[in-house]
């Protein structure tokens, strides 16, 4: 109790200490820019910048924000000349040069105003370099909140987006036949389907089919492409695929339901209003599929229920309030009758208890009502609460679930991992060396009440970025039940997943961020310059927080018992803001500068293969370009992966020697799957545009890999008839597939 | 007979290790270094650019480093070596090159490295760094390894 009411204090006097430090800052004022140019820049803003950077200016993820106390702890001293450079030479990303100048000065004038600036007469130019410092404050003008509604979560002057398309069926239509999805099936899936992300629970990227070979795959041809929807938002979907039918997200949470053989469009919906929030890179990899529904996770924090057969909406949950923040790029998994949602976005500071916290979470799939939420962040006073270094609650953020996690079915436990407590850099976050539980950590939950039967945290107080929130792979090694995992940092873990035991890890990539406090522990030690490091200075780290690893998920395949893995060299320096401990603060607070991987040779990209029971690498295959896809293996030794280079290549599992290659519309991005229909074997790749680490550091480092600035698709291959014809029969080879039960 | 084919393989071990050793000190240890950008934000991009590789051969304490460099976005102004408390972390600068000022060129340099500038050599803790007029702080950099 004496703790809880020395956090409430604490809490109190830091919102009262950020609030008289803005009411201190609003002495100077000067005209700088027009109305007219605030309100063009409003319009530009929700054009341009929005989807990332929030309606609200408050950032999201690796979106800096825009308005308020840490928007001016970075440009107090900066210049309007400053920012435009940073604009014209950056935003968007991957798309610098195609906002027009007078559309950079009209938002800088509305990020200026959302700050506090005054408009007048004096127009502002790209040339003016003006103080921002003298012109702003972080707030907004007197009036102007008068007019933000009571429950604004931003001093800032939002940019209401204009009335979106609204949520609902776009194309009607109806798979015909349908097949209602059983448990039964979900635990088995048949080979010829893809019914979750990473094709099965234990997370294998793996399909048995094996009409496609290591000496036909030569042969494979395009069947048909798919234009998908092209935006500011990041592509990099999973397609599901049932009973020949593929379910496939868009960006903007659209949901296509296709004809897998000939790819016509059955029926196509808007998830959740195009008006509304979104946040982070606006990705949403996956959909799960459960009886006769399909479920969307969608990024303004919904979970969405649609009717299987007609896209039609069945129920709409709030999975968090996304005027705080909260979003989702991943999406669900289904277990024994209930559907479990990650969320993302947790990374602001909300002075409400009841809004605080960051979840997964159970849904009935009948209603969508919840049925069980497991907190990421320990708080004060529960397992775990004292790892925080005391901070009260507002100020533990971060720790999201933002990717999908897997389950084993015989030990009933669902595996997620856990991203790092926010703002990034320790000295930012104030909460010192502390582990900030569950942040960074392998959680094992019991689906069926979700209460934890253990966690394995793989860096306590992480402090670059180096996220440990990736898949979590099951797989059988004799008797004994592993889950591996790997993060950012490059490093291989292998778990019991049983009682969470550490057993071995893997170095796969060079680092110098970390020395072994014990092996035999899995115990890591930061550098010490990392530990000692204050806002403001530059710490470098090898890998950068493109990883290492990333969400191109691995594959695991069981003939070679070899973990195939997408890997990516690069390195960093990071600098961690000062972060204002007040309502709506928080966020990333990160500055970063890319370098190549020292020993790398400039190749970015890397998959390399190592055996389950060994850890050592069997293969590797090095290129220039960064892989921007998950590897699929398949039964008869073939591994699919694409580039950002627009190329998708079939590996030899043994070697790693390319098979085959065909070069796409842009950079290929998202999950291959594999599907039969009709006794054809069809293997599916999309290409994207759009993300985070994994794109803006090849954006720095190696500009000579041009790809072109648009092209959302999904391409098909199978082998022409020739091939499929002549005795070559898909194997369901349901012994290659783990014993679920 | 077992006893004479040992010798004769002692006698082509030692052959072998004693011309190893000779091509070593002849030839010195050799070392490459990749020339890229050093850390980079959108905004740097502009005026950070460029590419280029050398080589370092190690005789005694003797380091003859030679390479060539391109597309800096304007000329170079010096060329150092520099060393980091590890691979990939920035030190300071500790001896001299000599750099075309163009912005494409040579870099050369001979030079003895101390006792300690030796170990760090072989532990991949020195670097070479390109500075330019619209990049005083650094151009180019790379980690001469083996």
């Amino acid at each position: 109790m004496i703790m809880r009411k020395a956090n409430l204090f604490l809490a109190i006097t830091l919102i009262l200490a950020g609030g008289m430090g803005a009411a201190a800052q609003q002495s100077a004022r000067t005209d700088s820019f027009t109305a007219d140019q605030s309100n063009a820049g409003r319009a530009a803003y929700t054009a341009s910048c929005a989807t990332c950077h929030m309606p609200d200016l408050r950032g999201s993820n690796e979106a800096a924000p825009l308005a308020g106390p840490n928007f001016m702890n970075t440009w107090r001293t900066r210049t309007t000349r400053d920012l435009f450079n940073k604009i014209s030479t950056s935003m968007p990303p991957g798309q610098a040069g195609s906002i027009a100048e007078q559309d950079i000065v009209a938002i800088m004038a509305f990020i200026l105003q959302s700050n506090g600036a005054r408009p007048g007469a004096k127009p502002l130019t790209a040339t003016a370099a003006v103080g921002i410092g003298d012109l702003a404050g972080g707030e907004m003008p007197a009036a102007a909140k008068q007019e933000a509604p009571a429950q604004a979560p931003a001093p800032a002057a939002r940019a209401a987006r204009p009335a979106g398309p609204p949520a609902g069926i776009t194309v009607g239509g109806e798979v015909k036949d349908y097949l209602p999805v059983t448990d039964e099936m979900l635990h088995r899936p048949d080979p010829g389907d893809w019914l979750m992300i990473r094709g099965n629970y234990q997370a294998w990227n793996h399909s048995s089919l094996t009409q496609i070979t290591r000496d036909n795959v030569r042969d494979l041809h395009l069947a048909w492409v798919w234009a998908m929807h092209d935006g500011i938002a990041a592509n990099e979907p999973s397609p599901l695929v049932h009973n020949g039918v593929i379910y496939l997200p868009n960006i903007d949470n659209i949901v296509q339901a296709l004809d897998a053989r000939t790819g016509d469009l059955i029926w196509e919906t808007r998830a959740s209003s195009g008006g509304e929030q979104s946040g982070g890179t606006g990705a949403m990899r996956n959909l799960a599929i459960y009886q006769d529904k399909i479920f969307v996770a969608t990024t303004n924090a919904h979970l969405v229920a649609l009717n299987a057969r007609t896209g039609e909406t069945v129920w709409d949950s709030v999975i968090a309030d996304n005027s705080k923040g909260y979003g989702n790029s991943s999406g669900p998994m289904v277990i024994n009758g209930k559907v479990l949602q990650g969320l993302g976005g947790c990374d602001r500071y909300k002075a409400k208890d009841s809004e605080q916290g960051c979840f997964i979470t159970a849904f009935d799939p009948a209603n969508g009502k919840v049925l069980w939420r497991f907190n990421t962040e320990a708080r004060a006073g529960e397992p775990g609460g004292d790892t925080w270094g005391n901070v009260p609650n507002m100020l533990r953020a971060g720790a999201e679930t933002w990717i999908t996690g897997s389950y084993d079915p015989e030990l009933d436990l669902t595996y997620w991992g856990v991203a790092q407590a926010k703002p990034w850099v320790q000295a930012s976050r104030g909460t010192g060396a502390a582990a900030a539980l569950y942040s960074s950590a392998t959680l094992a939950l019991r689906p069926k009440d979700g209460t934890l039967a253990w966690y394995f945290q793989h860096v306590p107080g992480e402090s670059l970025d180096l996220d440990e929130v990736y898949e979590r792979v099951l797989v059988d090694i004799g008797d004994r039940k592993i889950a591996f995992t790997i993060g950012k940092a490059g490093i291989l873990w292998k778990l019991d997943r049983k009682t969470g035991e550490f057993l071995d890890a893997k170095e796969t990539i060079f680092q110098n961020v970390f020395t072994w406090l014990d092996r035999k522990k899995g115990l890591l030690a930061y550098r010490p310059d990392i530990i000692a490091s204050k806002t403001g200075q530059w710490i470098p780290s090898c890998p950068s927080t493109e990883g290492g690893h990333n969400w191109q998920a691995m594959t695991y395949d069981p003939g070679t018992k070899v973990l195939i893995i997408p890997l990516s060299q690069s390195c960093m320096e990071m600098s961690g803001r000062k972060v204002e401990f007040v309502e709506g603060s928080g966020g990333t607070s990160g500055d970063r500068r890319f370098y190549e991987m020292p020993g790398s040779d400039g190749n970015v990209g890397k998959v390399a293969a190592f055996d389950v029971k060994t850890m050592k690498e069997v293969w590797t295959h090095n290129q220039r370009p960064a892989f921007l896809t998950s590897v699929l293996s398949t039964g008869s030794g073939v591994a699919f992966v694409g580039d950002l280079d627009r190329y998708f290549r079939a590996l030899d599992v043994n070697t790693g020697e390319v098979l085959w290659q065909a070069r796409l519309g842009t950079s290929v991005q998202g999950f291959p799957v594999s599907f039969s229909v009709g006794g054809k074997q069809y293997v599916a790749v999309t290409t994207g545009l759009g993300g985070g680490s994994p794109r803006n550091v090849p954006r720095m480092i190696e500009p000579d890999v041009h790809h072109p600035q648009s092209g959302n698709a999904l391409y098909v291959f199978a082998l022409p008839e020739k091939n499929t014809s002549k005795g070559s029969t898909i194997s369901r080879n349901l012994a290659a597939q783990p014993a679920n039960h | 007979m077992a006893k004479h084919q040992a010798c004769v393989l002692a006698f082509v071990g030692t052959l072998i290790l004693l011309t190893a050793c000779s091509t070593v000190a002849q030839n010195g240890e050799s070392f490459r270094a990749r020339l890229s950008t050093v850390p980079v934000d959108a905004t740097m991009l502009p005026t950070v650019a460029g590419s280029g590789s050398l080589k370092a051969v190690l005789a005694g304490n003797k380091l003859s480093v030679s390479g060539s460099f391109e597309g800096l976005r304007s000329p170079a102004i010096r060329a150092s070596i520099h060393i980091g408390p590890q691979k990939g972390i920035r030190g300071p600068a500790v001896h001299d090159l000599t750099v075309t000022k163009e912005r494409s060129g040579s870099i050369s340099g001979s030079l003895e490295l101390a006792s300690s500038e030796v170990e760090d050599l072989r532990n991949g803790r020195l670097y070479v760094q390109i500075d330019s007029e619209r990049a005083p702080e650094g151009n180019l950099w790379g980690w001469m390894l083996r």
